[in-house]
């Protein structure tokens, strides 16, 4: 799930001085979720931008998804017409595909965080750092280069003291647990299994993945 | 197990020169890379001369490029060796994106091969700061050796049992 937060209000109320007739759109997927861009939220934003007139407010399934949005954003197409600009309570991919999407100014209401595990609502880890190159097959499921405030890939760096992390003195250095886990698993083989520096060349930005066709 | 004399800072030639004068002339020396010079300037203070000299290479905030030029460097301004560590994470308010390329492991690989390649000297020695306490620490201590570490480095007070016979200890300089 990607984690959003709030932006500060006075942000974007700054951002749409010059504006007037507005439409909030939210995300019932993921900034839902973090209760950043749900229909709670978009609600609460609306109230917030007193003097402004709000023409709809809207939650799409995935805003970062340009058909849902397309398709969506149909349902208001008159309000759009209308619109100078949108208030998006998604993350950054969904502003950008609103945008692309209505051909109107799109305010970013969240910033856009992580990657993120959720535990419960409210407590959300981030656990992957989309490096393009997963090593979670030989590390217990537990990825060091996110893990790890170094993002070793071959660890632990001579800062564990103990077992613990040298940055955060509270946690477990994660390098200790895939040894601990692999050991109990039967598969300390893995553990000195060496992992190359990343090759970067194939993690340009910005990514793409595109099916060719059959 | 030998000693090697640590300056983490370096800051002024002055300063790296009184330094050198207290420690004395034939001593093992390491110097480090938390001061306001990079160890590279070392010899700009006259430090070569007396026992043999290391350079500390910590990989944080420098990319793969910088690392394999630092080694280089290290070797053809007459350092006798290096020792590679990760480096200490800062955590300051309005840092830079901290970077780190390459892990001990990699950087080691890296040492190793040029040394086999000769861009560096077949006797430049490659030592490198090894974790311990703990087993996955032991562990990568025996990866170090077996992948061409001469030396395992480590704080006073701490030891490696299986690999005493490889282990220097590094002994920080206080005024």
């Amino acid at each position: 799930m990607i984690v959003t937060e709030k932006k500060d209000l006075n942000r974007i109320q700054a951002l749409l001085k010059d504006r007037n007739n507005i439409i909030i759109v939210g995300c019932s997927e993921c900034a839902a979720a973090c209760q950043t861009g749900g229909s709670a939220q978009v609600k609460e934003m609306a109230e917030h931008l007193t003097g402004k007139n709000i023409l709809a407010t809207i939650s799409i399934e995935a805003p970062c998804d340009k058909r849902i949005a397309t398709r969506d954003m149909r349902r208001i197409q008159e309000e759009l017409e209308n619109a100078e600009a949108l208030v998006a309570l998604t993350c950054g991919s969904g502003v950008q595909a609103l945008s692309e999407v209505t051909g109107k100014p799109v305010i970013a209401a969240l910033d856009t965080s992580f990657l993120g595990m959720v535990e419960r609502l409210g407590k959300f880890y981030e656990r992957c750092s989309h490096c393009g190159d997963c090593m979670l097959n030989d590390t217990a499921e537990l990825c060091p280069v996110t893990l790890c405030p170094k993002g070793i890939r071959n660890g632990p760096c001579e800062g564990i003291e103990g077992t613990l992390c040298e940055v955060f003195p509270d946690k477990e250095c994660v390098w200790h647990r895939i040894y601990e886990t692999l050991k109990e698993r039967g598969q300390g083989d893995l553990y000195l299994r060496y992992h190359d520096a990343t090759d970067w060349g194939k993690s340009h930005l910005p990514r793409e993945v595109i099916w060719e066709k059959k | 197990m030998q000693t090697l004399y640590y300056i983490p800072a370096l800051n002024t030639t002055e300063h790296i020169a009184s330094m050198l004068s207290d420690i004395g002339p034939e001593k093992e020396i390491l110097f480090g890379e938390y001061g306001a010079m990079l160890p590279l300037a070392a010899p700009a203070a006259g430090a070569m001369n007396g026992g043999k000299r290391f350079i500390e290479i910590i990989l944080s905030n420098k990319n793969r490029d910088l690392a394999a030029a630092s080694l280089v460097s290290a070797a053809q301004l007459g350092f006798d060796g290096v020792v590679i560590a990760s480096g200490v994470f800062g955590k300051n308010e309005g840092m830079g994106k901290p970077v780190y390329d390459l892990d001990p492991s990699q950087a080691l690989m890296l040492a190793t091969t040029l040394r086999k390649q000769k861009t560096l000297p077949e006797t430049f020695t490659i030592g490198i700061r090894t974790p311990t306490g703990s087993g996955a620490a032991h562990e990568r201590a025996r990866f170090f050796i077996e992948n061409g570490a001469d030396f395992l480095a480590v704080p006073e007070g701490a030891s490696i049992p299986e690999f005493e016979d490889k282990t220097v200890i590094i002994k920080e300089y206080k005024r």
